[in-house]
């Protein structure tokens, strides 16, 4: 209990300041079939994409999973409407899990 | 940890509005229903739970910000009512819990809320529907000490 306040600390004090985490996970390839599979839906839906991650963060259920989607799709819409593309995209699959964590962003350009 | 959070807190004293009120017309769960609920406070939020004891890890990241920043909103319990649950996700075309609305506009769940009070986007937010952030008054009392 008390390990578990001292990390939900951490995690208030970090937010507390503001601090702009840009959240990347280790880029691994996707490993597990339902991986696979998001991450082959995604590509379909976004040829254009310049990154696409998905990690299952469910600890073993496979009802949890991190998508991060890097495409100019994205450019000037709305952060709920870039992940509504997302959830649109994976739409059936969405109903089988118990959490999504989505992040989206526009390649930088050069 | 707990004298952070007792911190926050003492900035502005949170009050939360229960609703449990169920609007007397329209069926639960349809259209009509959340254009009401939705439209019944600045913020509402439809969670898993309570903000006193969320049952979801997102949910309660939901909570956790909204009372850093001293924010009062209406919270509804999604387990608490199955055609809520279903509805809401149809309502706004979005498939998880939980879901924050300003001003009855869809404004994200967890994931962009926890953007909007990364990059400081919710503060305005929260400013453009009236409410002053305890953040910021924090910030601007303590500039005023100096």
């Amino acid at each position: 209990m008390s390990l578990c306040n001292r990390y939900l600390g951490r995690f208030l004090l970090r937010l507390s300041k503001y601090e702009v985490t840009t959240y990347r996970w280790m880029s691994e390839a996707a490993s597990n079939p339902e991986e696979v599979k998001l991450k082959d839906l995604l590509r379909n839906r976004f040829p254009a994409a310049t990154a696409i991650e998905v990690q299952d963060i469910s600890g073993g259920c496979g009802a949890m999973y991190e998508v991060w989607v890097e495409s100019t799709d994205f450019k000037g819409l709305s952060r709920v409407k870039q992940h509504k593309l997302i959830t649109q995209t994976l739409k059936q699959e969405i109903k089988d899990m118990h959490g999504l964590r989505i992040t989206t962003s526009v390649p930088e350009e050069t | 940890m707990f004298s952070a959070l007792r911190l926050v807190r003492s900035v502005r004293p949170e009050t939360i509005k229960y609703c449990a009120r169920v609007f007397s017309a329209e069926a639960v769960g349809s259209k009509e229903y959340f254009d009401k609920l939705v439209a019944n406070s600045k913020v509402v939020v439809f969670m898993k739970g309570t903000p006193d004891a969320p049952r979801c890890g997102f949910s309660n990241a939901v909570v956790q910000i909204l009372r850093m920043h001293g924010v009062e909103y209406d919270a509804h319990n999604v387990l608490a009512n199955e055609d809520v649950r279903q509805g809401i996700k149809e309502y706004s075309e979005w498939p998880t819990i939980p879901q924050v609305f300003m001003s009855g506009e869809f404004v994200g769940g967890c994931d962009i809320l926890l953007q909007m009070h990364q990059n400081g986007e919710l503060i305005e937010e929260l400013q453009k529907v009236g409410i002053t952030s305890a953040l910021l008054e924090a910030e601007k009392s303590k500039g005023d000490e100096k």
